[in-house]
């Protein structure tokens, strides 16, 4: 029987004395997540045209896998500081917050304010620096599910990846959450996620010392499952003359996904425009978010000679070449120089901005027709959409059950909706959402900037039903 | 909000060099490069030569007279000047402040990054800009519609240079194809966006003509049917830049140095172009191909569907055949858009006149996502850059004209097209079209691209494939390029300053 397998179909499991129990829980885990969304019980934008790519009784044969490609640098900071302004782009794009933004709470209900990269487009990367001299940049797009569900089953495998990827000594010890960490349930109550031990997918080789996998909230597999479910939601947006749906208006109605980046109104728009057609959708086997293939072809050496082929390593990828999860940049060993003092297409190498933006990513869906499946109807837009008063290029999407206009709008409300944003002045950055009024408090932020949220919370979505 | 006239910035067009903005549009073009033996005597020489600069404002009107001739030909003789970092260097320019990273390297370093083969580090096809030392210092573009005239004053310009210390390192005499063709037989040159900009008269006219009836909805958005109206920020230092998600909205001009004001980046290419292997690639997979879908394919379709435009520049997309009645009316032969376009009406000749819109082709099925000018130029398509309106961000002002005879002329001699395209930014203008979307087969659009057939560039001269769905047979196959057709020869990333840059030299 099929099964889904590891992103990029990685074979790290047969490196494990669990391998079978690794490779039908993961398995298992895609298929529980698929399940979820696909469940009106349990997702209440459950869409009856998302399938599940196994399971499918059908009998319909799927299409070919169809790419949706998009850009590795965050968009949202291109919008931000506008498309003439790269360098504070780049530099922005290396602060990390430490911020509530996952509903973990202590057992006393203290929030736990979390590490992560504010690189949101499923490609973050971490710059090694010994002083100031660049000796490595490592990009990954490997989403978190993939990791704790590797650490649950084989802990150990997990630690000596950690330390094969990250080319150091790990402490086994350091990536283990040091207390519970607890959810609130539907009706507020605190129930345990982690226990004092397990995987934390938020350690510090993960997040201030490396990147092995992806950290931002919306980073992460469910979301990308859960969006390419809502896509196919009947959304009731009107087409132009010639039939088309702007990416635009469906972003602004729906509200699901973050409308500044790169890769969601592609992915909605779509998937969207496949189930306007009737077509179901699925995403392919095994689903993950990929690095396509390039080269660096832009990288030299201080003498200007190039150095990309070299420099340039495909760690982590597909069988084929095609789907790459791990990326590393780093020089020959023996060099005399180091990466800051080469230049990428003629400016020096400062920031891995500046190498993500010749990363296209990528993920997998496909389609075909299902006889007796319809779109579900939304009946009418639960977002909107509004222009920042102060940087015209950023749009926020927000409730028509919450605000009656772009006049309503405040500055907090600009402030969560663009929560991981920072602000340069005077050449430091700062947050809107200032790190220290929010940590260990009660409040728990509601990260907005790209709106992909749990499958427990009720959505107040006016939908037909799901047949 | 609409953007009305008045809103337009008013161009210096005294002081911005002629090919930018407005484009030579000569017959013939005659590139000539030099390196600077002698800084003192050629700063005085090239201090000298601002005055015989061809402003924006002097080929305007040139433009404007010529087109009442008849023919439409001048002997008017038309010069700018560019320079490399390393010429600015040689004039003991401060050259400190450049930002833009391309501006500071020979192409030849960055021949990788441009797809171009490279062995052993070096390019391996390259004629000029290898290193510094084969890269121009300055770079003159002489034009004219007359032979003769053009080669006197390139020679008396070459002789002069000479006697200041400037050395010829390099020429290539561009010659304008009939039926305004390049040499794969496609009619080039059609789609250009149109900058924004007012030419200070009383009352200020506009740079760029606007046909659209005011009464349409997009009369402030558009010169022509199809030719999107573009901040000239975008391409001349000092004004306002185009708006990601705005068109109508201008941003602030992109953080230059003072002394760049007025002044552009030009990116020179030159492509060496082979016919005969072009035509071979047609009539053989054009074969493979009427065998895979069943029905005879010939040689001039397989170039519509690899090129986007059939030769006599009718759009795959609004016909399925050459059709003179768009091509050889300039208000529909660039009227198209992937999502389809409704009609639209145009003020000629004092009448109102309705062009006809089309419907969409997302999936690509009149017009492939390959096609070269759908690689480089999506339109209204969201890409892997983000929604449609970016794509206005990347385009550039090409002013390429082919170089060597016809191939059915003289078959054995070299030919191609020297590239020019004029922007103020090489990172976010000709690398994203170049390297990010015409040499990537995973980009711009939703569903596999494949490679642009015709000009995308791999590096490595392995075969390039692209996808193609046949509607009509309902089959998937790929057409597969076994070489290059086009082979990038060398150029320079330059800088096309102000007249009052060279007068202050």
């Amino acid at each position: 029987m099929d099964r889904y397998l590891p992103p990029a179909g990685i074979d790290d499991f047969s490196r494990s004395q669990r391998s079978e129990d690794l490779r039908s829980g993961w398995n298992q885990n895609i298929s529980d997540i698929l399940g979820q969304v696909r469940d009106p019980a349990m997702y209440t934008l459950a869409s009856p045209l998302f399938y599940d790519q196994l399971a499918d009784t059908s009998g319909v044969p799927d299409g070919a896998p169809v790419p949706v490609p998009w850009n590795g640098f965050p968009l949202r900071l291109t919008k931000w500081y506008g498309a003439a302004n790269d360098a504070q782009a780049n530099a922005a794009a290396e602060q990390m917050l430490t911020l509530p933004a996952f509903g973990f709470f202590q057992q006393d209900g203290t929030a736990i304010a979390l590490p992560f990269r504010i690189q949101d487009e499923y490609c973050e990367w971490f710059v090694d620096r010994v002083g100031d001299k660049v000796q490595r940049i490592s990009f990954t797009c490997e989403p978190p599910e993939y990791w704790e569900f590797l650490a649950k089953i084989d802990f150990d495998l997990a630690h000596t990846l950690y330390e094969e990827l990250l080319h150091k000594s790990v402490p086994a010890d350091d990536l283990r959450w040091t207390i519970d960490v607890f959810q609130k349930d539907d009706n507020g109550k605190l129930v345990k996620r982690y226990s004092q031990g397990d995987y934390n997918p938020w350690n510090v080789w993960n997040t201030t010392k490396g990147a092995v996998h992806l950290t931002h909230p919306a980073n992460s597999l469910f979301a990308e499952i859960a969006l390419g479910s809502d896509s196919t939601l009947g959304w009731p947006v009107s087409p132009n003359p010639q039939g088309q749906i702007s990416e635009i208006d469906l972003m602004c109605c729906a509200g699901r996904g973050g409308i500044n980046r790169s890769s969601d109104p592609l992915i909605m728009k779509g998937v969207f425009g496949l189930a306007r057609q009737g077509l179901s959708v699925a995403l392919a086997n095994p689903i993950g978010l990929y690095i396509s293939p390039f080269t660096l072809g832009g990288l030299l050496d201080p003498s200007s000679k190039p150095i990309g082929a070299q420099a340039l390593q495909l760690v982590r990828r597909s069988t084929d070449g095609t789907r790459i999860l791990r990326v590393e940049v780093a020089l020959p060993t023996g060099a005399s120089y180091s990466l800051d003092q080469c230049s990428l297409d003629g400016n020096p190498l400062r920031y891995g901005g500046q190498i993500a933006r010749n990363i296209t990513m990528r993920l997998f869906g496909v389609g075909k027709k299902i006889p007796g499946k319809a779109p579900r109807k939304v009946k009418t837009c639960p977002d909107f959409c509004c222009f920042h008063p102060q940087h015209a290029e950023f749009r926020g999407t927000f409730r028509h059950s919450d605000f009656n206009g772009c006049a309503d709008i405040t500055t907090d409300d600009w402030n969560q909706e663009a929560f991981d944003i920072p602000t340069a002045k005077a050449g430091a950055f700062s947050f809107a959402r200032a790190e220290g009024a929010i940590a260990g408090s009660e409040a728990v932020l509601v990260p907005r900037g790209r709106r992909v949220e749990p499958v427990s919370r009720q959505q107040k979505i006016d939908l037909g039903k799901y047949e | 909000m609409t953007v009305r006239l008045e809103d337009e910035p008013v161009l210096a067009a005294a002081d911005i060099q002629g090919n930018s903005l407005r484009g030579f549009d000569t017959k013939y073009l005659d590139l000539v490069g030099f390196k600077i033996d002698d800084a003192a005597k050629s700063r005085a020489w090239l201090r000298a030569l601002a005055d015989s600069i061809s402003s924006t404002q002097l080929v305007h009107e040139h433009r404007i007279r010529r087109s009442a001739q008849r023919p439409k030909i001048s002997s008017r003789v038309l010069v700018n000047a560019a320079f490399s970092k390393f010429g600015l260097d040689s004039l003991s320019f401060d050259t400190s402040e450049i930002e833009d990273g391309f501006l500071k390297e020979p192409m030849g370093s960055l021949a990788g990054a441009l797809g171009d083969r490279v062995a052993d580090g070096q390019p391996t096809d390259y004629v000029l800009g290898k290193a510094v030392a084969d890269t121009p210092d300055v770079l003159l573009l002489i034009g004219s519609d007359d032979d003769a005239a053009l080669t006197a004053q390139t020679a008396s310009i070459v002789s002069s240079a000479a006697a200041a210390g400037l050395r010829k390192s390099y020429a290539d005499r561009g010659n304008v194809l009939p039926n305004q063709i390049e040499h794969f037989g496609f009619r080039d040159g059609i789609s250009a966006p149109g900058p924004r900009g007012l030419l200070a008269k009383n009352p200020p006219t506009p740079l760029t003509l606007r046909w659209i009836d005011p009464a349409e909805p997009v009369a402030d958005l558009l010169g022509k049917p199809g030719q999107p109206l573009i901040w000239p920020g975008q391409f001349v230092f000092g004004y306002p830049t185009q708006s990601a998600t705005d068109p109508r909205m201008p941003q602030a001009p992109r953080q230059a140095p003072k002394w760049m004001e007025n002044g552009s980046l030009l990116v020179f290419r030159r492509l060496r172009q082979d016919v005969g292997l072009f035509r071979k690639f047609l009539s053989d997979t054009s074969t493979t191909l009427s065998q895979s879908l069943g029905r005879t394919i010939n040689g001039d379709q397989l170039g519509a569907l690899v090129v986007g435009r059939w030769k006599d520049g009718t759009p795959a997309i609004l016909s399925p055949a050459p059709d003179a009645s768009i091509s050889s009316d300039e208000m529909r032969v660039n009227y198209f858009a992937y999502g389809g376009i409704p009609e639209i009406r145009v003020v000629r000749d004092r009448k109102v006149q309705t062009i006809p819109g089309h419907p969409a082709d997302v999936e690509g099925l009149r017009c492939p996502h390959f096609a070269h000018i759908r690689k480089v130029n999506p339109r209204d398509q969201p890409t892997n850059k983000g929604q449609g309106e970016f794509t206005q961000l990347f385009q550039m002002l090409r002013r390429g004209i082919p170089f060597g005879p016809l191939y059915d002329e003289k078959p054995e001699a070299e030919r191609g097209l020297l590239f020019l395209a004029y922007q103020t930014s090489f990172n976010s203008q000709f690398r994203e079209l170049n390297t990010d979307w015409m040499n990537n087969p995973d980009a711009p659009e939703l569903g596999n691209d494949g490679y642009d057939l015709l000009v995308g560039q791999n590096g490595d001269g392995a075969a390039r494939s692209a996808p193609l769905h046949d509607s009509t047979a309902n089959v998937d196959v790929q057409i597969t390029a076994p070489a290059q057709f086009v082979v990038p020869t060398g150029g320079a990333f330059l800088f096309c300053p102000s007249i009052s840059f060279l007068r202050a030299l």
